[in-house]
């Protein structure tokens, strides 16, 4: 997935305030419209990530905070990690 | 054609020399084994040989209370994981002689049901097993008690390679009586930097050949049964029946859930791990209530976001570390102490380990009623194959090929003006290409020829250089890219160099076909 996004494995974000709260869905469309460097269909589906990604908030699975619907916080940390399936 | 004749002839006979030698090889680890074993089998009863005996799973009570306390509540006699029950568990039929006297002074003098006699000395394990397992009968975790139950588990190990080949060093050395291993593939040059128990001796010969051959030279009381098969759906739930734990060191997207699914239907825990580039991933699923790797993962990755070993490249430790983590957390899990309950994942690059807390078992999976589990067909549901070779592709006409042989016949022997265009990257451009070729990566290949949009100077001009000549020749590592590139010239010329004909082709299977058909001695990878 780093490579996606121009190579770099950490972005520092500061997300526009508007009226709604951010949740993750609109933050993974942020992604995609603003730093993803190149093939989205890797990255999403839909309005989701696509399958064989996990998506954790603060280092926990996603589906513990509802996955899309989640409003991020100030200082949190998503990361989007990629299954493996080499040995 | 005398040329050519002559070269087939040569690599004929190449081939054919390869294959004697690969017989040999094989011939020789036979004899080699049939000689070990006689060699073992003429010894006089010794510690080695009554391990079937002195091993039993009802501990005596008696005389195990004193280092019970001790151990902790995790070590008590409960069963792993549902697992079979020991009479299911495979064993080799016991052919020594349970009291014989023995000629050797260092024998025990009498081999009894649950323990071994040296004269007046009682001991639990025979001298050699005793000896050999101190170290850790020695924790507190492990104990005489976890000892045993390591002796009398079996584990299968999906995978002989990157994870696989620490994991099998680890649960033999600790003493895992048996030990499954399932691999259909063979051990090649390429997969040595990290597949670290086969050998430059051992290249050619099938991985569960070499990787047993390992085993027994650490240690000769590991039980090894060896599968060089394919797990499908047709065999997969008979194998892991047989066996307490299975281990994941596939390499396979199918494989993964082809295991998950078999290992539901047969409740075993399974022991899972992966590795690419510098990344790890560790994780036991189908465990005392936690998820299964559906429960995580319900929809396959397309195939196309699947990187291999093969293709990505991988540091040899990382898949090192993973399998030598999947040891630590099968002994445990054998003897009874608490597991990983999170998704482990190591970044080798930040050397940085990360335990992500995950989902509860989901209530809609398949878990939810393992025994009504389904297997299917596994290459159908993920869109790929059971294993981490790239396909060839084909999506040009056959005029559109160019083989090797008749490339350097017609063109490089004739000397006739033409570009070949290399697109592989970086990297192995630089690792080994023809001295002729131009180089453009992938990407740079799809700025250059784009239907649209800005391409910078330096591409411009190679795009020019390219398309000097009339000949143009498009090589890449398989021929599958390459032929992507074909395409993507053709349309850029019939737009932009209306009138000018081209010769656009695509170098046949690429370098691999160099090495197949023109110069063996060339590297692949």
């Amino acid at each position: 997935i780093v490579l996606l996004f121009g190579k770099v494995k950490n972005h520092d974000l500061d997300l526009p305030t508007g009226e709604k709260p951010w949740t993750i869905k609109g933050l993974i469309e942020w992604l995609k419209l603003n730093k993803l460097t190149e093939r989205p269909e890797l990255f999403v589906q839909g309005d989701s990530v696509r399958p064989g990604i996990l998506v954790l908030i603060n280092e926990a699975d996603w589906e513990l905070y509802g996955e899309l619907t989640y409003e991020l916080k100030e200082n949190d940390t998503i990361m989007f990690i990629s299954t493996l399936h080499g040995g | 054609m005398d040329t050519e004749e002559a070269v087939r002839k040569v690599a004929q006979l190449k081939e054919k020399i390869r294959q004697l030698k690969e017989d040999l090889t094989n011939a020789e680890t036979e004899l080699e084994t049939i000689l070990e074993d006689r060699a073992f089998k003429s010894r006089p009863t010794d510690g080695a040989s009554v391990r079937d005996d002195t091993i039993r799973r009802d501990v005596s009570n008696e005389r195990d209370t004193n280092g019970a306390g001790q151990r902790g509540a995790h070590s008590t006699d409960s069963q792993v994981g549902d697992p079979a029950s020991p009479e299911e568990i495979h064993r080799e039929p016991n052919n020594v002689n349970q009291t014989t006297e023995s000629d050797n002074p260092n024998g025990p003098v009498k081999v009894e049901d649950d323990c071994v006699w040296y004269g007046e000395v009682y001991s639990k394990f025979s001298k050699d097993i005793t000896e050999r397992y101190s170290r850790q009968i020695l924790l507190d975790q492990v104990g005489v008690m976890g000892q045993e139950k390591l002796l009398n588990a079996s584990v299968l190990i999906v995978g002989c390679g990157g994870t696989g080949s620490p994991c099998i060093q680890y649960l033999a050395a600790s003493g895992v009586g048996t030990l499954g291993l399932a691999d259909y593939d063979r051990v090649e040059l390429s997969n040595l930097h990290r597949q670290v128990i086969h050998t430059t001796h051992t290249i050619g010969q099938p991985k569960v050949t070499s990787a047993k051959r390992f085993i027994s030279a650490i240690n000769r009381n590991t039980i090894v049964h060896a599968y060089q098969t394919l797990l499908d759906t047709s065999n997969a739930c008979d194998i892991i029946r047989r066996y307490d734990v299975v281990v994941d060191a596939c390499d396979n997207a199918p494989t993964r859930y082809l295991l998950n699914d078999a290992c539901l239907r047969e409740g075993r825990p399974l022991v899972s791990a992966s590795a690419l580039g510098l990344e790890g991933q560790l994780c036991v699923y189908n465990y005392k209530g936690g998820p299964c790797y559906r429960c995580i993962y319900p929809v396959p990755p397309p195939a196309e976001t699947v990187g291999t070993c093969g293709d990505n490249g991988v540091l040899g430790p990382v898949p090192g570390v993973m399998g030598t983590l999947q040891a630590v957390e099968t002994i445990k899990l054998l003897i009874g102490l608490p597991v990983m309950d999170k998704l482990l994942v190591y970044d080798a690059e930040l050397s940085k380990f990360l335990s992500v807390k995950l989902r509860k078992k989901k209530e809609d999976c398949v878990c939810a009623h393992p025994a009504d589990t389904q297997l299917v067909d596994y290459e159908v549901f993920c869109s790929s194959r059971a294993n981490d070779k790239t396909p060839d592709i084909s999506i040009l006409d056959p005029t559109e090929h160019l083989t090797a042989l008749d490339y350097r016949d017609e063109f490089l022997a004739r000397r006739v003006a033409h570009t070949l265009l290399d697109v592989r990257s970086v990297d192995e451009f630089a690792m080994m290409s023809l001295n002729i070729a131009s180089h453009a990566t992938m990407a740079d290949v799809q700025l250059m020829f784009a239907e649209a949009g800005e391409c910078p100077a330096f591409l411009e001009s190679l795009r020019e250089d390219i398309l000097a000549h009339r000949h143009v020749f498009v090589i890449c590592r398989r021929g599958n890219d390459s032929q992507k590139v074909v395409q993507l010239l053709k349309r850029y010329v019939e737009r932009h160099r209306p009138g000018v004909v081209y010769d656009i082709r695509n170098i046949k299977e690429g370098y691999k076909g160099w090495q197949k058909y023109v110069d063996n001695r060339i590297p692949t990878y």
